[in-house]
């Protein structure tokens, strides 16, 4: 896999929520677990950037079995592939190496 | 947990066809459950909400992708940028419908009305027309009647037993052939005899129909044979009713007309074919059949991979070998075919439903010419705007594109708005129809919104509205912007004006047209509720009593023994003024005409014979139904089988025959030229006897005692209201013949309302119609005239500046908004003239347009488009002068 992925904040955050969920996460309550994190997300969004998610193989999906409280329908669960966790752990590495000394800074103001 | 409703779930379905995004759909099915703990109607908004934002987005995406996927690199930005400007150019159609949320939602509102009604009828006709009956591979069954030649109102005919036989020997081309014979039978239930519908009908039938009982089974082959005909199939309705659904009915015994049925089977519920039938008992066609009695209706299912041409033409080419071996009766006749489904629909229907679809469509029109003149409005508005982006360089398709796309997004939340209304007129359908009529419409409790309907309501709302925003949106574009900007962005140029003055003409003619086909269908209910019957309908109690074969079939004399000792018993209960027994009474439903032989007329065929209508009854009748004795004397107590055979007949049936002479002591002969003759000792008023039923159609009446009748009808004239004599009039009858029901018992009035029901069901929907059609026309007509005078402000002023008084300026007014109306009206009164014929037809004569609907209707609507003219003409006119001035 090459070192150039790099995450958009979108992506990053859904990551996030999709690693916090284990492999237990799909859409109802990764959007939950959003919005309770402060960040709002249209359901068409979400699904999209799951998609794309997908394709770029940060995530991969498997569908659960079918449940009658969802009509019959079975549940898409997502889980973080070893690359995802890679360009997590890659973005996470720039993100604090740009943070650091700088929290002074952003506390006064 | 119910989940969402069934058709935003099949609707979400069908917008998300990618299989794989089932989960998708479940993810919405579980939040939705969620939330449905907290208030069902919230869950569900919320599901549809969120399902269209689903929907939108997917698309959207979907479209991206297939454009980027389609083009090469080098194209994908100027590709994309089209998508972008597509969704750039929605938004900013929201945000401008946002911004003037009053006038929006009225344009939404307008065209959501136009919407439901539309598919509200749509729906109507997809249940009825194309899709009353359901039966598995429905293309290959059919109906096949006999065309018969003497009739001049309807050119089918029933079929002959014999004719029949020959058929089912003969046609090849069908897996089965059916026939069936009209069956009214009494029913010994658990606790009262009833009457009920039934069919006798040929062992096939049940398997041609692809139709499986519920409980039990169908009839086998040799349960046609006479010797094993004594079994039934029971409707679900009537299982229910009189045996209290009782499961080990099947195997038991019933008594039908006195004689015992084995009960083989109980029909899936809402079966009722055909014609309302609650009954089925193998027909038996014996050796000697006529030939020359036409009784059997007779349906049939092509054998598989056989076009119905092969059949239609193998049916045909038997009816013509009969015609040559059976020259006598059947000279005349051939063989017509249709589809099963035309074959049972009511004859007048398509007319009706044409006309409702047509009214529709008109209202949907006005609403449209309502959005249209809205869009036009907001162009000017904008013209300023738009003259100095044009000016600047915008290209003239941008700015329809804006226009076009504010009327689309109107559209589709107009399409979204109608479907809760929608299901509400359709179930307002429904349930106006009463359970007693609606058995007989098949289709009718299929009335219902379903996909279809939905894709109908999308179609014609998007094409409605591109039509109606796209030529004001044209029209605004091709403005000059030198000219507009140089008079301050408010010119009003002539085109424009012209425009609006289209508007206001195609209002007023779509609303008149609506106006006037609704009075009318009104008037021609109530003329059939109160108008002259030729008889008196008030205080008259009715009801039937079906002689069973078995028991007075032997004997005449039985027969007029029965209706003799039943009429003495109900004229000994209080109250009662009159009675008197015939074997049909008006508006009873059923007819029976017979042809006759006029002694000393040009000799005709049997073929050829004229018809008249047949009514045997008690020599009361006349007195007793109030029908006055126009010549000669009544029917008396001494015709009888001993006296000489006598009739009464119509005025119109002595007019038809003797035009000019005496009819009196004159002779004719009934049903063959070889019967004994019968003299004419009088002469009736005509009467109305059914609501189809021209006033004028002959009839002859015989003496019950000369021509006893199986079905006898009584009419009870009492003091007072004779409903609560029903009673006691069911127990008189039961006291001459205990087996024997009195049913169907009714109060004559109660039997016209419901002979007319379907004529006023339909005058009903045309009155709704009119009246959303009259309200939406005249707030355009008010739009339109407020926004001409709004246009004129400045000009106003300036003519009251140089010395025009305000009646001056009113006058011009309304003289401008007359001449507009006044060609409205001539317009639509073509269209009402055309609306009246067609309605003339399809209700058979029924309808009559009167000089009242082309009258009255476009005085009233003129006077409505100047008094909308005369309003904001008078409130400009209030102002003064120079704010007037100023304000230009």
């Amino acid at each position: 896999m090459s070192e150039n992925i790099h995450l958009g904040e979108l992506e990053q955050i859904l990551l996030l929520a999709v690693l916090r969920r284990r492999s237990a996460g799909y859409a109802v309550p990764l959007l939950e677990d959003l919005e309770a994190a402060g960040r709002r997300l249209s359901r068409g969004a979400l699904y999209t950037a799951l998609e794309r998610l997908e394709q770029k193989d940060l995530v991969r999906s498997r569908l659960g079995e079918p449940l009658a409280e969802r009509g019959g329908r079975a549940r898409r669960y997502y889980e973080v592939t070893a690359d995802g966790l890679m360009a997590l752990r890659e973005s996470r590495r720039v993100l604090l190496a740009l943070w650091d000394g700088l929290e002074a800074q952003l506390e006064r103001s | 947990m119910s989940g969402p409703s069934r058709l935003a779930q099949r609707l979400l379905a069908a917008a998300l066809p990618d299989a794989s995004r089932g989960d998708i759909a479940g993810d919405l099915f579980e939040e939705h459950g969620r939330r449905a703990g907290r208030g069902a109607v919230r869950a569900e908004a919320w599901y549809w909400a969120a399902g269209l934002a689903l929907v939108a987005s997917y698309w959207a995406h979907r479209l991206r992708g297939a454009f980027e996927a389609g083009s090469g690199h080098q194209l994908l930005p100027a590709r994309g940028r089209v998508v972008d400007q597509v969704t750039h150019e929605l938004r900013m159609a929201l945000r401008g419908l946002l911004r003037r949320p009053a006038v929006s939602a009225l344009v939404i509102a307008t065209l959501a009305v136009g919407l439901a009604a539309n598919a509200a009828l749509f729906s109507a006709f997809d249940a009825l027309m194309l899709r009353s009956m359901d039966y598995p591979h429905q293309e290959r069954l059919v109906r096949a009647w006999q065309s018969s030649p003497q009739t001049d109102a309807f050119d089918r005919s029933t079929v002959s037993p014999a004719d029949f036989r020959d058929w089912q020997a003969g046609a090849t081309a069908f897996d089965a052939l059916v026939g069936l014979e009209w069956w009214d039978t009494n029913v010994q239930g658990r606790e009262l005899p009833e009457r009920a519908q039934g069919f006798k009908v040929s062992p096939a039938f049940f398997d041609a129909l692809g139709v499986m009982p519920a409980l039990g089974r169908g009839f086998r082959a040799d349960e046609g044979e006479a010797a094993r005909r004594h079994v039934v199939v029971i409707g679900d309705g009537l299982w229910k009713r009189s045996f209290g659904a009782d499961p080990a009915l099947v195997g038991q015994s019933v008594t039908l007309d006195g004689e015992a049925f084995t009960v083989v089977g109980i029909a899936p519920p809402g079966f009722h074919f055909p014609e309302g039938a609650e009954l089925w008992a193998p027909l038996v066609l014996a050796s000697d059949a006529p030939r020359d009695r036409h009784y059997l209706s007779v349906i049939g299912r092509l054998a598989a991979g056989v076009p119905f041409e092969q059949g239609e033409a193998q049916l045909a080419a038997l009816t013509a070998r009969l015609a040559q071996d059976h020259p006598q009766t059947n000279a005349l006749r051939e063989a017509v075919v249709v589809d099963l489904q035309r074959g049972y629909e009511d004859p007048g229907l398509r007319g009706v439903m044409a006309i409702w679809q047509a009214s529709a469509l008109f209202l949907l029109l006005i609403a449209c010419v309502n959005v249209a003149n809205l869009t036009l409005a907001r162009a000017t508005e904008r013209q300023g705007e738009l003259a100095v982006r044009l000016a600047l360089g915008a290209a003239r398709g941008r700015i329809v594109r804006q226009l076009v796309a504010e009327g689309l997004v109107s559209a589709a939340v107009a399409a979204v708005a109608s479907v809760p209304l929608t299901v509400l007129a359709t179930r307002a359908m429904r349930e106006a129809m009463p359970a007693s009529i609606e058995r007989f419409l098949p289709g009718w409790s299929g009335i219902d919104v379903d996909g279809r309907t939905l894709a109908f309501t999308l179609v014609l709302g998007c094409l409605a509205m591109l039509a109606f925003s796209a030529w004001p949106a044209i029209r605004a574009s091709r403005t000059s912007p030198a000219e507009t900007l140089r008079m301050g962005g408010r010119g009003a140029s002539g085109t424009r004006q012209r425009g609006r003055n289209v508007l206001v003409v195609a209002e007023v003619a779509a609303a008149l047209t609506l106006v006037v086909g609704a009075g009318l269908a009104v008037r021609t209910a109530q003329r059939f509720m109160d108008g002259p019957l030729g008889f008196d309908p008030d205080r008259l109690l009715t009801f039937s009593v079906s002689l069973p074969e078995a028991d007075y079939g032997a004997d005449a004399l039985r027969r007029s023994g029965f209706v003799r000792a039943a009429e003495e018993r109900l004229r000994e209960l209080p109250g009662v003024v009159a009675v008197t027994a015939a074997n049909l009474l008006p508006a009873r439903g059923s007819n029976s005409s017979r042809k006759v032989f006029v002694e000393g007329a040009a000799a005709v065929t049997p073929e050829a014979a004229p018809i008249a209508d047949s009514r045997v009854v008690s020599p009361t009748y006349f007195a007793a139904m109030g029908i006055p004795l126009v010549s000669g004397r009544e029917l008396r107590a001494s015709d009888n089988a001993d006296g000489d055979p006598v009739a009464v007949v119509s005025r119109s049936f002595a007019e038809r025959h003797w035009p000019g002479q005496d009819p009196l002591g004159r002779r004719f002969r009934v049903a063959e030229p070889e019967a004994p003759a019968v003299t004419v000792v009088g002469v009736c008023g005509d009467v109305i006897h059914h609501w189809f039923g021209r006033r004028d159609y002959p009839t002859f009446y015989r003496p019950a005692e000369q021509s006893a009748p199986y079905n006898v009808m009584f009419a009870v004239r009492t003091s007072g209201d004779p409903a609560p004599l029903a009673d006691a009039a069911r127990k008189a009858i039961a006291a001459v013949d205990p087996a024997l029901p009195a049913s169907d018992l009714m109060t004559m009035r109660q039997a016209i309302v419901r002979g007319t029901i379907g004529l006023q069901f339909g005058a009903g929907v045309m009155g709704v119609i009119a009246v959303v059609a009259l309200l939406l026309a005249i707030s355009g007509i008010y739009g339109v005239m407020a926004y001409r005078v709004a246009l004129r402000e400045g000009e106003f002023g300036v003519r009251m500046a140089l010395g025009a008084s305000a009646r001056d300026l009113l006058g011009l007014t309304l003289r401008q908004a007359s001449a507009l109306a006044g060609i409205g009206v001539g317009i639509g009164l073509v269209f009402a003239g055309l609306l009246g014929q067609a309605m003339a037809g399809a209700f058979q004569g029924a309808v009559r347009p009167d000089a009242m609907a082309y009258v009255a209707t476009p005085t009233l609507l003129f006077a409505v488009a100047l008094f909308a003219a005369w309003l904001p003409a008078r409130a400009v006119l209030a102002v003064d002068p120079s704010k007037l001035l100023r304000s230009s």
